[in-house]
Formats: structure tokens, sequence, C-alpha cells
């Protein structure tokens, strides 16, 4: 089953300021075309806004609540079937700020959230710099796409977050406290962030361990062409690329755990026994925390890495490679969340094109997913699209 | 200010409540001004005999009034060998209204948290372990404060610091509230109340 847009219509909406406009979808792959600044970015923009998308719940949120703006007077009404079943979402905003699904009014995008339009977006420049950036870009976007896939992890989240600023704050005034009760309370925020920290790296490890299968193919798939084009980079068809979980607080693995835990006479459950762990190396980093007055480590610094031949991306890769490890993480995105939502979200690729040889947009064209319905922007098409004239329909802006 | 001072003054003074704005107090001055003398005159004297009158309870930090132990405290029907530990007196007065607990309480006034500036010092922490000393024959400690993250490490440095002092140390379960239909619950109390199930 596979989520369908079936058309549009924006008014007042950024560009399309003052009159109404409308847009028909009919076909599984919708190229819209036009030249730079002519407002197809604002078309999937609208078409984000009008859908709950991966990449972040609060996000989400705020967008709706960004309604309020007297500015931001707008409305959307869009049209999307899901299997057999018929939704029609209607956004508007201002004043008279409202969300409505089939008729039925929503006071926000977090309540409507099993009824809503689910989208992935990519975003050339924006999903290059989860590769190239700093962490905390890799960071929020997998605590983004984990928190909408499950609530549990956006509960431990907010949770560690809020419990990684109590003890930010009692670290500044530790010099207000005795050594004792100093010691004392410092203990409590380690085993409060102990109890969150956990859950969360078992998550993220386990995500991007089960992600790295489509990642690869996803990878290798689009790369192939550079091989046979070759006039940019050099490929060899021998790179493994990986994503590579990276945290702050390394633990043994689950296997050694286990083999711990056997061991050990008090029979530890795996459970505590890894919270020991992450507690005795968390602990040992406190006198740095002091001195610093700031938690030098723990799951606020994660991260992860784009690996090619065990490579880091982010400093040993062509940009070309780095592009292919951007799209590929969108396109492992989209596969995760249908395997999760067991039905296809749809698939944004703004200005995809601008940065693909011919070649290279064929292969992305056919590797596209098969289910999904997928939207492209891009100035021009260099040629037609490689795949039958009954699966795609062009607008031109 | 456009007012006499009296009234701009008394508008500051209602603006200092929690949630009241500008709008707030201003309306609760005008409507104040509007009573007859006497009723003024009554409500000044219940304010000044709240402030001279109602102090903490010396044991368990309720509110009480005439220098001495709270009604709870007082009472001989209740159960001495339980005390139930809450973060503030609002917290109490719902736990009483259940009518269903029968021990002691003690307030803490706060929960643990730095970013307020509130450490276990500016609790009524110690007082609780003095108490403990003093009376021996406690037996349960029930820990009733919010499952916020505040509420959490609060819990969690009462368990440890209360230990060595009492044998059965419990916290309140989360659950689904009653009267409310599954299909409304939100999802995370509802995992909460899953995971705390319990044997039929
Ligand atoms: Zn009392």
């Amino acid at each position: 089953m596979s989520l369908f847009l079936q058309s549009i219509s924006l008014s007042r909406f950024r560009n399309y300021s003052g009159f109404n406009q409308s847009f028909n979808f009919h076909k599984q792959f919708v190229f819209i075309i036009g030249p730079n600044a002519i407002g197809k970015s604002n078309l999937l923009e609208a078409i984000q806004y009008a859908s709950i998308h991966a990449e972040n719940l609060v996000e989400n949120e705020k967008q709706l609540l960004s309604i309020n703006s007297p500015d931001d007077r707008f409305q959307i009404e869009a049209n999307y079937s899901l299997g057999e079943r018929n939704l029609k979402l209607e956004i508007s905003g201002g004043a008279s700020k409202s969300l409505k699904i089939n008729g039925v009014k929503y006071r926000s995008a977090k309540e409507a959230k099993g009824e809503m339009l689910k989208s992935v977006i990519f975003k050339a420049r924006e999903s290059l710099e989860i590769v190239r950036g700093s962490p905390n870009k890799r960071r929020d976007w997998l605590n983004g796409f984990l928190s909408i896939l499950d609530i549990h992890y956006a509960d431990c989240l907010k949770r560690f977050e809020r419990a990684l600023d109590q003890r930010n704050y009692l670290l500044k005034s530790s010099g207000y406290k005795s050594q004792q009760s100093l010691i004392d309370e410092l203990n409590i925020w380690d085993m409060e962030l102990a109890k969150y920290a956990i859950p969360l790296q078992q998550n993220r490890k386990r995500f991007l361990e089960t992600s790295n299968p489509s990642f690869q193919n996803a990878y290798r798939k689009i790369s192939s062409v550079e091989l046979t084009q070759g006039n940019e980079e050099v490929t060899s068809g021998g790179e493994n690329p990986c994503l590579k979980y990276l945290p702050s607080i390394e633990l043994n693995s689950e296997q050694d755990n286990e083999e711990t835990c056997r061991q050990n006479v008090q029979t530890l459950s795996l459970e505590d026994n890894m919270r020991n762990q992450w507690l005795e190396k968390f602990q040992n980093n406190r006198e740095i925390d002091l001195a610093r007055y700031q938690t030098t480590q723990g799951s606020h610094r994660d991260d992860f890495a784009f690996q090619i031949n065990e490579m880091d991306a982010r400093y040993y890769a062509s940009q070309g490679q780095q592009r292919t490890c951007a799209l590929s993480l969108k396109l492992t995105q989209l596969e995760k969340w249908a395997e999760h939502l067991e039905y296809s979200p749809i698939l944004l690729l703004d200005d995809v094109c601008a940065e693909l040889d011919l070649n290279r947009q064929k292969a992305l064209f056919e590797f596209l997913p098969k289910k999904s319905q997928v939207f492209i922007t891009t100035t021009h098409l260099s040629s037609l699209p490689p795949m039958p004239a009954d699966k795609y329909q062009i607008i031109n802006l | 200010m456009d007012y006499v001072l009296p009234l701009t003054e008394l508008i500051e003074q209602f603006r200092r409540f929690p949630g009241v704005g500008a709008k707030s107090a201003q309306r609760m001055a005008f409507q104040l001004l509007s009573w007859d003398k006497s009723d003024i005159h009554k409500f000044s004297d219940i304010v000044l005999r709240a402030g001279k009158d109602i102090h903490y309870c010396p044991d368990c930090f309720n509110f009480s009034t005439g220098g001495s132990l709270c009604a709870i405290c007082t009472n001989e029907k209740r159960d001495k060998k339980t005390i139930c530990v809450v973060s503030s007196a609002r917290d109490l007065a719902a736990l009483e209204r259940t009518l269903e607990y029968k021990g002691l309480f003690h307030v803490l006034h706060g929960l643990i948290s730095p970013m307020d500036g509130i450490g276990p010092d500016n609790l009524k922490i110690s007082q609780l372990v003095q108490r403990l000393a003093k009376y021996s024959d406690v037996q349960e400690i029930i820990l009733a404060l919010s499952p916020s993250t505040e509420g959490e490490a609060t819990t969690l440095y009462l368990t440890r610091l209360l230990k060595p002092f009492v044998s059965k140390i419990t916290r309140l379960a989360f659950g689904l509230s009653v009267g409310s239909d599954i299909e409304q619950t939100d999802e995370l109390t509802l995992a909460r109340a899953l995971e705390g199930r319990k044997d039929c």
C-alpha cells in the first residue's frame, strides 16, 4: 500500500499569494519543472507543510503552530488516498488557524499524526550537511527520525535532555556546595542520565545497524553509474559503504555483556550490567566535568559516521561520494519508515538533478522506490525521464 | 501609571500571583474596589490572619494553625507506621480527598532541581530523616512524587537516603486515569500502564 497525493490547492501560500492555484497529480512520478525562484520549491514546501515529514516531530509541531502568525494567512487543501481510503486535509493559517482531516478538526499535528500525509524530503544542500556537517547535524537527524518512529525514544530523549540540563546547572553551582552533598547530588543525576542513555544508545545502535543493508544497496546502485561514467571521479566497484555508530561512551558488545552476566555470581540483568558499565565510564569523567562546569560525555555527544571502506566520508570522500551518501541516507529513511508504517510514504526530491549528470539521474530514477509516489523539482530535464510514459507526469511552472 | 498610587500598588500586589498578568491584576483590583467597605475589611483581616496563624506542622510540614502539630499528625486514628512523602501541600490535599490513605504525610515543599537552585538542603529532607530517627516504628515510606525528571531524581535520592531507616519504600504506580477511555489515553501513559500491568 502506498500514500498517493491526488491534488493540492494553495491560496496565499508563499509565492502563490493572492490567488488560488490547484495542482492535480495522477502519476507515481511527478516532475515539477521551472526556472529558479518560480516557486517550485514552494509547491514542494506546501506538500511538506501538509504532511508529517520524517525529519523531526518538533518541527512538524512548530509548523502548525507557526500558522499563528498573521502574515501566514493561507489555506492548503490536499486530497490523498491510502489504499481504499480517501483523505481530505485542510489547513488554514492566520486568525482562523485550523487543521481538518475529512472534516474532523484536530488541535495539533501530533494529535492528527496517525492520519496525516507522511513524507520524506531530500533537499540537496541540507541533506549534504548531514554528511559533511558537525556531529549535531547527524544527531538531530537521528533523534528527529527515531522520535517519530518510537514514542519511547522521544520520551527518553526529552528526559535525558532535561536531566542533562539539571546536571549542568548543578556543575555550575558546584562551588556553593559541600563536597559530600555535591557528590550525593551528582550520583543521582548520573543515575537518572544512565536510565535514559541506555535505551537511547541501544536504539541508535540497532537502528544504524539494521539500516546498513538498505544504505549499502542504495549507495552501490547510485554510484555504479559513476564507475561506468568515470569522467569526474573514479570509484571502485569494491566500495564498502557503512553507517557506523560512534557513541560517546562505548559499552562492551552485547555478547560480552551476556558473558559477564553469566559469570557474575549475583546474576546481574543485562540492563543492570550495561548501566553499571555506563556509570563507571561516565563517572571516570567527573573530574573533567567539574573542571569545565559541563557534562562532557554522554548521549548528547554521540555521533555516527558515513564510512566508505572504513574511512570517514566527512573527511576523506569526494563531493560525489558525499552526495551519494546523503541521497542513500534519505532512501534508507524512506524504506525504514515504510517498514514501520506498513505503507510507503511520499518522497520529495528538491533540486536533486542539478547535482547529478544525466547518467546518474538515470541511475537514481531507476533506483527510486517502486512503491512511493515521488515528487521531483528541477530547473530542466535533459531528456525524457527513463521510465514508461504512463508512470510520470510533468508540471511546468 | 494612570491610576492613583494606592490602586497602582494594589495592582502590583495582585500581579505577584502565579498566572496573573497585568490585565487580570487590574480586573481583580477593580473588582475589589467595587466591594462594600465591610467586605474589604473582612478580606484584609483574613489575609492578615492567614499570614499570622498559618505555619508549618513541625513534624510533617503540612500547614497547621495554633503553633502545634497539624490535624493529621494529631489524629489518633491515623496509622503512624506509614509516611507518604509529597512535594506540596496541594498534593497532600489531593491524596486526602481520596479518603483511601490513612497514614501520615511528609511535605517536602519542592523537588530537587538545580535549575531552580533547589538542592536536597532546600527541601524538608533532613527533617524527614530526623523524624524517622525519632519515631522508629515507621515501617513504610510511600514516595508519591510526580513522574517528571525532577520527581524521579528526588525519588531516587530519597530511596538511597532512607534505606537504612525503613524496611519498605514504595512509589506510586503509573496508570490509566479511572473514568477515561483507553482510546483517549495518550500513547505514553498507555505504554507505561502496560509496563506496570499486574496479575489478575
Ligand atoms: Zn503534621
